[in-house]
């Protein structure tokens, strides 16, 4: 483990990318329920870690967070944003009121978000690509754990539905 | 492969188990402790392994599956399983015992790796990892705590 290997463009950027997302957070109209909004934050974060200590470590190691393979403490800030972007994601899937219909483009706009969010975060080398991988083989990461984020969703909304209904 | 079925098998059991069960805690509060559980796991074996090299695993395609299974989905599963199976206004003493029983399960669990050689343990010992189990599940009451006093105040659950 190591604390800041060097502080440069990936760090400040990070430091920007969290001040201006959480303030989103934070200030956006209210929408959510306080449970489904501590949800999506939790599920952006459990989801972004899952994929970056599997596929972006290990044995598979194909991409390294900031300045080294090692756990550093701006890593925790990348992985900060995962939690806007969950949040994110299910703020706009409410004000979208998205169906079963638009759920298929909801779903594809967000993966190619992601693509673009990953494509701008490897050009302020806060990811930096290793073992042959490309940015194309995130596409479909962001499509399966995006439309599972989806189910999600409906899943914890349909039952705070059945509880207003019930009391 | 034998330790590879036999993984999938618990995780899928694990799974199963979870579905059937009659869970004690909402929803709400079950999917904020998964993700709680889970992130706090998967940094320590992070952190434990390829940090401290503490605890080396098998860097065998097939094994390292199976070290990637029993982390993402048999070790918050079990803990979700354990906290759910004893009532919330159960006795202490309850609930302590059913803490060590499962985290007795998960040692199980992990003895199956250390036999086929998935992990291999360097300054660590399975009471180590006896009282990290232990550790979580208290941690998961704690996450309960203050999903219930922060999150869920105020709102029917």
């Amino acid at each position: 483990m190591v604390g800041i290997e060097n502080f440069s463009l990936n760090e400040i950027s990070l430091i920007i990318f969290n001040i201006i997302g959480y303030s989103f957070l934070f200030f956006l109209p209210k929408r959510l329920s306080r449970e489904v909004k501590c949800l999506s934050v939790l599920a952006g974060l459990a989801t972004g870690m899952l994929f970056d200590f599997t596929i972006g470590g290990g044995i598979l190691d194909f991409y390294k967070q900031n300045d080294t393979n090692r756990y550093e403490l701006f890593d925790v800030f990348y992985y900060a944003l995962f939690g806007v972007f969950g949040y994110f994601f299910m703020y706009f899937y409410d004000k979208f009121r998205v169906n079963k219909v638009t759920f298929i483009y909801y779903i594809t706009a967000w993966s190619i978000v992601g693509i673009l969010v990953q494509w701008l975060f490897t050009k302020l080398h806060i990811l930096t690509y290793q073992n042959n991988y490309e940015l194309a083989y995130s596409f479909p990461i962001f499509l399966l754990i995006q439309t599972l984020t989806g189910f999600f969703y409906m899943f914890i909304t349909n039952s705070s539905s059945e509880l207003t209904k019930e009391s | 492969m034998m330790v590879f079925a036999i993984i999938v098998y618990i995780a899928w059991l694990g799974i199963s188990v979870f579905y059937a069960m009659k869970k004690i805690y909402s929803k709400f509060e079950n999917s904020a402790l998964l993700f709680c559980v889970f992130i706090f796991d998967i940094n320590r074996s992070w952190i434990i392994s390829d940090e401290l090299k503490i605890i080396e695993y098998s860097t065998s395609p097939l094994e390292y599956t199976v070290y990637i299974i029993h982390r993402t989905f048999i070790t918050p599963l079990l803990i979700l399983i354990g906290l759910n199976s004893v009532q919330r206004n159960s006795h202490f003493l309850t609930k302590g015992i059913a803490i060590l029983i499962s985290s007795f399960v998960l040692i199980l669990i992990k003895m199956v790796l250390l036999s086929f050689d998935v992990l291999t343990f360097h300054q660590w010992n399975l009471f180590y990892d006896y009282l990290y189990y232990v550790f979580l599940h208290v941690l998961g009451y704690f996450i309960l705590y203050g999903y219930k006093s922060f999150v869920s105040k105020g709102v029917k659950s």
